[in-house]
């Protein structure tokens, strides 16, 4: 009797263990299939982003390296341009006066934002050593 | 010893520096605070100080420090044998190079974008911006006459190729032309471009072109570079120095838009494709170092002892005192977040000593042998050839012909030498004017400024020997750099950070640089100068030039290491004077 409960629970426990492990084949092979046919989708969509970054990264890097230095002479170029306007407007800030302050009243809203940046620009203790990044113009 | 071998352990070298060693300093020691306002944010003047995507400034630190000094010096310095070359490109990067580079940005970031002049002024003394700028002028004299002899002396007297960079500096005007003035698209001028400097490049190896040039210089099978006319100066010598002149001359008179930065645009992609293709030609090959001895003894011939000249000779492959300069008054403004300067800084180091590699190989493995290596001729050649040995390897010889690998290989260079001495010859003309222009007025005309600077470039390039001119050239580029580790050690010590790995590199590098200017000061005046007694058993061919030669690299040599030593002992009293401060204090 004890014998036959025994052979009888060790049978359901074998049961249950083959019960579950096809469970877990029946799932991996869920996964395998969905890796399978989703590679493209699945797969790399983790990739994706990562690969995305780098090639912008990679697209950065080439700027810096060839168009950068061309948009900063192009800036400076503006600048020099815009500080020449500020100064024959705005002299006066620096001992200069050139127009009447009725004219440059006129023009100062639409001077206003470069002000504080021309100033700077103009004040700014520069040396040699400055050379040898941007000002060998 | 086998190439793939080399480049796995220049990327585990690059992997542990750039991950451990400068990762651990940066977190430890500097502590960048992203939420701190960098210079860039600070002043925001949208022109000198304007923040930037730290990928762009990568891009652009690396462009600003790459030149010839990553290749010409791995390929001289293998002359001693291939190990102590390799061995000082690893270890002066990972332990001195990124460390110069990455904190002379750190240094501009802390201190509110200030220049080194500006910086040794305070933190030095009064006398060190003299004695700083005095240095640059003698280092950028130098590297002219560096650059001017290994492209007028060595490359262009090639016939193969002066066509092939006239051509692409036509290219490049063209480039300035569609992109400024007919507001072209840049893909498409980028595309067009590119593809009419290949068509150059071509167009000067082909067979007619190479006779024409061939007469011009009056080559024969006994004069392989024409004839004799003066000094050294054969007749290739002669127009290939009076080419690289002119064009420097247009370059700096030239407004930048209209002549440098669009030739150095074609250049950029001339020498990013020469550079992926002998990669690539690289990986297919795989050659090993035939019979390249890892050690051919202690002194060579021509150059001098392994210590201290070897560590002078590779120049900015391992350390370079003109990044310092580029890192302060440039990228430093530009840095968007304290955290970007590792990146930024150490990161394109340790890309720069990649590229040495690369040009270190190009000496070891293409050629087979270290007879082969020496046969090759000087080191632009060396590389030029190395270059074509890997690029032929995916068949670039059979599809444009056989010779374009070298000649692509010798515009490359060229193209990479003419960037610099473009900017160069700029900068002395502005020196000059700044420094003695109130005395000499003359000196502030711009064509007056750059015809001074190039008769002195011509000076040496006709004189001095290319060896002599590249030694003195690498200890002065090395000189600053100890240099400015002078200024970070002190800076980091008044404001109470560990200060031990910046203090060794630089009394490493002071030392060492010392040692090679004494040595070539000796040189010249005990040892070479008495042999002009005896003209005939040494060899001299003309004892005027070889007297001149000696002469002006001895007293460039004496002049640099009374400076230094001005400097130093000045650096030293300010850094005994430099106290810790508070602790509250310490994290400035």
């Amino acid at each position: 009797m004890v014998n036959g409960q025994l052979e009888q629970a060790l049978q359901e426990n074998l049961h249950q263990q083959a019960r579950e492990e096809h469970e877990d084949t029946t799932g991996l092979l869920r996964d395998l299939r969905v890796l399978r046919g989703g590679i493209v989708r699945g797969g790399l969509r983790r990739w994706k982003e990562p690969l995305r970054q780098a090639v912008k990264a990679i697209g950065e890097m080439l700027y810096g390296a060839t168009l950068y230095d061309m948009v900063r002479g192009l800036r400076k170029e503006r600048a020099q341009r815009e500080y020449l306007f500020i100064l024959a407007v705005f002299g006066d800030l620096l001992g200069v006066p050139i127009l009447p302050p009725y004219y440059t009243l006129r023009l100062l809203p639409y001077v206003m934002p470069h002000i504080q940046g021309w100033r700077m620009s103009m004040l700014r203790e520069r040396d040699l050593s400055d050379l040898c990044d941007q000002e060998i113009t | 010893m086998n190439a793939l071998v080399i480049l796995l352990i220049g990327i585990v070298a690059i992997a542990v520096g750039y991950f451990v060693y400068a990762r651990t300093i940066n977190a430890k020691i500097i502590q960048p605070d992203d939420k701190r306002a960098t210079p860039a944010k600070m002043f925001m003047d949208g022109v000198d100080f304007t923040p930037a995507n730290r990928h762009v400034l990568f891009g652009y630190q690396f462009k600003s420090i790459a030149a010839l000094g990553p290749i010409i010096g791995p390929i001289t310095a293998v002359q001693w044998g291939w190990l102590p070359a390799l061995l000082w490109i690893i270890l002066g990067t990972f332990f001195i190079g990124w460390v110069q580079d990455y904190s002379s940005i750190i240094l501009g970031l802390r201190e509110e974008g200030q220049s080194f002049g500006a910086l040794s002024y305070r933190l030095i003394s009064p006398r060190a911006r003299t004695i700083l700028l005095t240095f640059i002028y003698f280092y950028l004299l130098l590297i002219m006459g560096a650059f001017g002899t290994q492209v007028g002396f060595g490359l262009l007297i090639n016939p193969a190729v002066p066509l092939g960079v006239l051509l692409v500096i036509a290219v490049g005007l063209l480039a300035g032309q569609m992109t400024y003035k007919w507001k072209q698209d840049i893909i498409l001028t980028s595309v067009v471009t590119v593809i009419l400097a290949f068509i150059g490049i071509w167009l000067g190896t082909q067979t007619g072109v190479k006779n024409l040039f061939t007469g011009i210089f009056s080559i024969t099978k006994e004069k392989p570079t024409g004839p004799l006319l003066f000094l050294d100066v054969t007749q290739a010598k002669l127009i290939g120095s009076l080419i690289v002149i002119v064009i420097c001359y247009f370059g700096a008179v030239l407004p930048i838009w209209r002549w440098t930065q669009p030739i150095n645009y074609v250049a950029f992609w001339i020498v990013t494709l020469g550079v992926l293709g002998g990669v690539i030609g690289l990986l297919i090959w795989r050659p090993g170092m035939g019979d390249f001895p890892a050690f051919t003894g202690f002194t060579v011939a021509g150059l001098g002892p392994l210590w201290p000249i070897l560590f002078v000779t590779v120049a900015c492959g391992a350390i370079s005192g003109w990044h310092s300069l580029v890192s302060s008054s440039g990228t430093a403004r530009q840095i968007e977040k304290e955290g970007d300067a590792l990146f930024v800084g150490g990161g394109a180091m340790f890309f720069e000593m990649f590229f040495a590699i690369m040009a270190f190989l190009t000496a070891t493995v293409a050629f087979g042998s270290f007879k082969g290596y020496k046969e090759a001729g000087a080191a632009a050649a060396v590389f030029s050839k190395g270059l074509s040995a890997f690029m032929n390897q995916w068949g670039l010889d059979n599809m444009l012909g056989k010779g374009f690998g070298v000649a692509y290989g010798s515009v490359f260079l060229t193209l990479m030498a003419l960037t610099i001495m473009y900017l160069v010859v700029r900068f002395m003309r502005v020196a000059s004017a700044e420094a003695l222009g109130d005395r000499v007025p003359l000196l502030k005309n711009t064509h007056v400024g750059t015809i001074i600077a190039l008769i002195f470039t011509l000076v040496l390039i006709w004189i001095v020997p290319f060896l002599q001119i590249w030694v003195v050239f690498g200890a002065a580029n090395q000189l600053m750099a100890s240099l400015a580790l002078l200024l970070i050690t002190l800076w980091l010590k008044s404001k109470g950070k560990n200060y031990q790995w910046t203090l060794w590199p630089f009394a490493f590098m002071f030392v060492t640089t010392i040692f090679a200017l004494l040595y070539k000061a000796y040189e010249a005046f005990f040892i070479n100068l008495p042999k002009t007694a005896d003209p005939a058993k040494y060899k001299i061919a003309n004892v005027g030039q070889f007297t001149a030669a000696n002469v002006i690299i001895g007293i460039i040599s004496l002049i640099l290491i009374g400076a230094a030593l001005l400097l130093a002992y000045d650096g030293l009293k300010a850094l005994q004077k430099a106290a810790a401060p508070a602790p509250a204090e310490a994290k400035a």
